[in-house]
């Protein structure tokens, strides 16, 4: 069995796919990429057993049917130092992989394709599109916000909470909460009216698939079951499994605005930097930031255990009661980091409350930082 | 079709007949009453002594478990999993199984060449356990064995075992129950694998080809392996067989044939001073067996028990080297009991010398003077 394709359709396909393939596995097979020729299409599949991702390569011959898996690393190696714009061609000799290329041949073992676990096709239950700007926007406004490790496993993932026409999503560590979302889902089939369904995706699926993404109005069709999440772009099919768990209530996390009788509203970059430079002293056990609100005014404190010390006075809009607060730096930066807009509004209930973050008059990502006795 | 060299590499336990004979009524119990009615404990424990088949039980449970299509087997009359393995018949999962890709299966054991389960391991486990199942079924991890886990390891394990992920079966696998954590014990349904009876054993092993002919005596294999159905097997199929042989007669010459206990002692320190000949473990020739301080010490101490047990007029299905049963009968009759329990003292302390560093020439002269001087 013989056919040929071009290094230059070869090699994204496969760099695409190795980032999943990892190089300890549990079983030895997962080391290796599946490669299924059918229809006239060249589908490479790697899997980590939480994230599958196949790429696929039209061919021009359609009357070739076979498959077979092959070292995923040894094959992108070779891929990689071969020359641009060359033909490789693949001969299938019993479990025998000949590739040759102008002068190079290289002899590589196959395993039989019938023992690699890569997932049946998955029956959905509900679908929708999205472009690839607007998944970007919620995973980028929130991802930084998931746990790592933690026993809580519900957390150590990112929650879609799809409603209508919404897409939304929330990340917490337990200190922190970060919420986006966006309105722009269309063709949306089997999601019930007015009716919330939630999903947690692993933290490293997140991850990957934020690789995938580009900031382009390119649509994307996103299927949902009971225990995958899967997502068709152009040339590829990404798909992930599902932490099996209940995410916390986060509604009661986020402060309701109405409520909030502290109200500040700030220059974003101005607080950022000023605040990113404080925090230089701050170390990695002690994070917490001394913040003191006066009229219009805002002195920003970090201590460090070796008594040293640095303090920034930054013009801010507010007018009420002085209070002081203490509040972990980094989170305060991150959030800031991730607010698009010039001005930020900070609204807390009272004076040792969460601290709600977001930007002006724009509610499509919130922060919720909670304090730090100081 | 699978391919050659996968097979090859594959364990006998992922095979669809990997059950034996003794285990099929255990099998039942666990498997095909509670199948039916999905009453599978979320975490079960096997506890039995070493070489009862305690793995292979667990990975036939598990293929059982994650099986897409379960049958009646017409010969037994039991629910089973796919029986048919030629080309196509069996489900999707029982074929991964097989090929040992099953993505739904996360079997934990001790890194190569370690004695521990860190608990990164079992932290991988976790985040692995909290995941769907890849085919759509029930996920199950196999721990084995359960006491090497480090206490970290455990405490980890603890936390998953209180908190059941939903569709998600444990099976610990132990022959040191006592040295797991209480708290683990107290979370799963244990199960006791009792050794099966010497008549079963005994046929088995002569299906297996043992026999008296062969000087693979099954009776003296059962009798060496005290009653232990795989150990007994392997027994008779390695050179410890020969190494036993040697120790003895070697231990037996010091009181037999007058031999100085100093000089016996260099001959076997010197036998265990033999480098593994490369990629040989031919037991042909006496002068290359591979013999360790360990195996010196631990038929030295099974030699004594049984001539404790014949001074105290035991009969001879009682003691463990049946084939020398007529020299330690008279032997038993020429020594002082009381020095030989202090001898056997002796020898409990040498199992951990020999771990550590002393002089192994140095004891094994030792223990030879104190066994000669046991002669009344
Ligand atoms: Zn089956």
């Amino acid at each position: 069995m013989k056919f040929s394709i071009g290094i230059d359709d070869l090699l994204p396909a496969l760099q695409s796919v190795i980032g999943v393939v990892e190089k300890r596995q549990t079983l030895p097979i997962l080391s290796n990429i599946l490669v299924n020729i059918s229809d006239g299409n060249f589908a490479v599949t790697g899997t980590d057993l939480e994230v599958e991702i196949t790429t696929i390569i039209p061919l021009e011959d359609t009357s070739i049917n076979f498959d077979f898996t092959v070292p995923a690393k040894k094959l992108f190696d070779i891929c990689k130092n071969l020359d641009a714009g060359i033909l490789l061609n693949f001969e299938l000799v019993d479990n025998k992989l000949i590739l040759k290329a102008k002068k190079s041949r290289f002899t590589l073992i196959t395993l039989s394709a019938e023992n690699f676990p890569n997932l049946d096709p998955m029956s959905s239950s509900s679908e929708f599109s999205i472009s690839q700007h607007d998944l970007k926007f919620v995973l980028d406004a929130t991802q930084f916000s998931m746990a790592n490790q933690d026993v809580r496993y519900y957390l150590n993932g990112l929650l879609f909470e799809i409603y209508n026409d919404e897409l939304r999503t929330i990340a917490t560590d337990g200190h922190r909460l970060a919420f986006s979302y966006v309105d722009s889902l269309t063709n949306l089939i089997n999601i019930p009216k007015d009716t919330i369904q939630q999903l947690i995706v692993p933290r490293k699926a997140i991850t990957e698939l934020n690789r995938l993404l580009s900031d382009t109005d390119e649509i994307i069709n996103v299927s949902i079951s009971a225990s995958h999440l899967n997502i068709i772009f152009k040339h590829l099919s990404f798909t992930t499994k599902l932490i099996d768990g209940r995410f916390p209530d986060y509604q009661r996390v986020i402060p309701a605005t109405e409520l909030c009788t502290k109200n500040i509203i700030a220059d974003r970059q101005v607080l950022k930097q000023s605040l990113s430079r404080i925090a230089v002293l701050s170390t990695e056990k002690y994070k917490a930031a001394r913040l003191e609100f006066k009229e219009n005014h805002l002195i920003a404190v970090v201590h460090n255990p070796e008594q040293e010390e640095a303090e920034e006075h930054i013009v801010i809009d507010y007018s009420g009661e002085e209070f002081t607060i203490g509040f972990n730096i980094g989170y305060l930066v991150d959030a800031l980091n991730a607010v698009k807009e010039d001005q930020v509004t900070l609204s807390l209930t009272d004076s040792n409350s969460s601290c709600l973050i977001s930007g002006l008059n724009n509610d499509s990502v919130k922060y919720v930082v909670m304090p730090m006795r100081i | 079709m699978a391919n050659k060299q996968v097979e090859d590499e594959v364990p006998p336990y992922y095979q669809h007949n990997s059950l034996f004979p003794w285990q099929l009524s255990l099998w039942k119990q666990l498997y095909s009453n509670n199948i039916v009615a999905d009453h599978f404990p979320h975490a079960l424990l096997l506890s039995g002594v070493a070489g009862i088949g305690k793995k292979q039980l667990a990975f036939h449970l598990a293929r059982g478990l994650l099986c897409q299509s379960p049958q009646e087997n017409p010969q037994t009359g039991q629910i089973e999993p796919c029986q048919q393995h030629d080309s196509g018949n069996a489900c999707r999962s029982c074929q991964l199984f097989s090929a040992a890709t099953h993505p739904d299966l996360y079997h934990v054991t001790t890194p190569v060449d370690k004695k521990i389960i860190p608990v990164d391991d079992i932290r991988t486990l976790i985040q692995w356990s909290v995941l769907s199942s890849q085919l759509g079924g029930k996920k199950v991890i196999i721990i084995e064995p359960a006491e090497a886990m480090n206490p970290n390891a455990s405490n980890s394990l603890l936390k998953t075992l209180e908190e059941p992920v939903a569709d998600t079966i444990i099976i610990l696998l132990t022959n040191k129950k006592q040295a797991l954590l209480p708290t683990i014990r107290s979370r799963c349904r244990t199960i006791d694998i009792a050794l099966p009876d010497n008549q079963s054993t005994l046929l088995w092993l002569s299906e297996k080809g043992l026999s008296e002919k062969k000087s693979t005596d099954p009776e003296l294999m059962l009798s060496l392996s005290s009653g232990a159905p795989l150990l007994a097997f392997e027994l008779s199929q390695g050179a410890q067989l020969e190494v036993r042989h040697l120790i003895i007669k070697q231990l037996l010459s010091v009181m037999t044939d007058s031999m100085d206990p100093v000089n016996v002692a260099e001959t076997l320190f010197k036998q265990t001073k033999i480098k593994p000949a490369k990629g040989s473990q031919k037991k042909t020739d006496n002068k290359k067996l591979l013999i360790s301080a360990y195996d010196i010490i631990y038929w030295f101490d099974s030699l004594l028990s049984d001539i404790v047990r014949l001074t105290q007029r035991c009969t001879q299905d009682t003691i463990t080297n049946i084939d020398y049963y007529d020299s330690l009968q008279q032997l038993s009759n020429r020594l002082y009991l009381k020095k030989i329990l202090q001898l056997t003292d002796s020898i409990n302390k040498a199992y951990f010398e020999v771990q550590g560093q002393i002089n192994v020439n140095l004891l094994f002269e030792k223990l030879l003077i104190d066994w000669k001087n046991c002669q009344k």
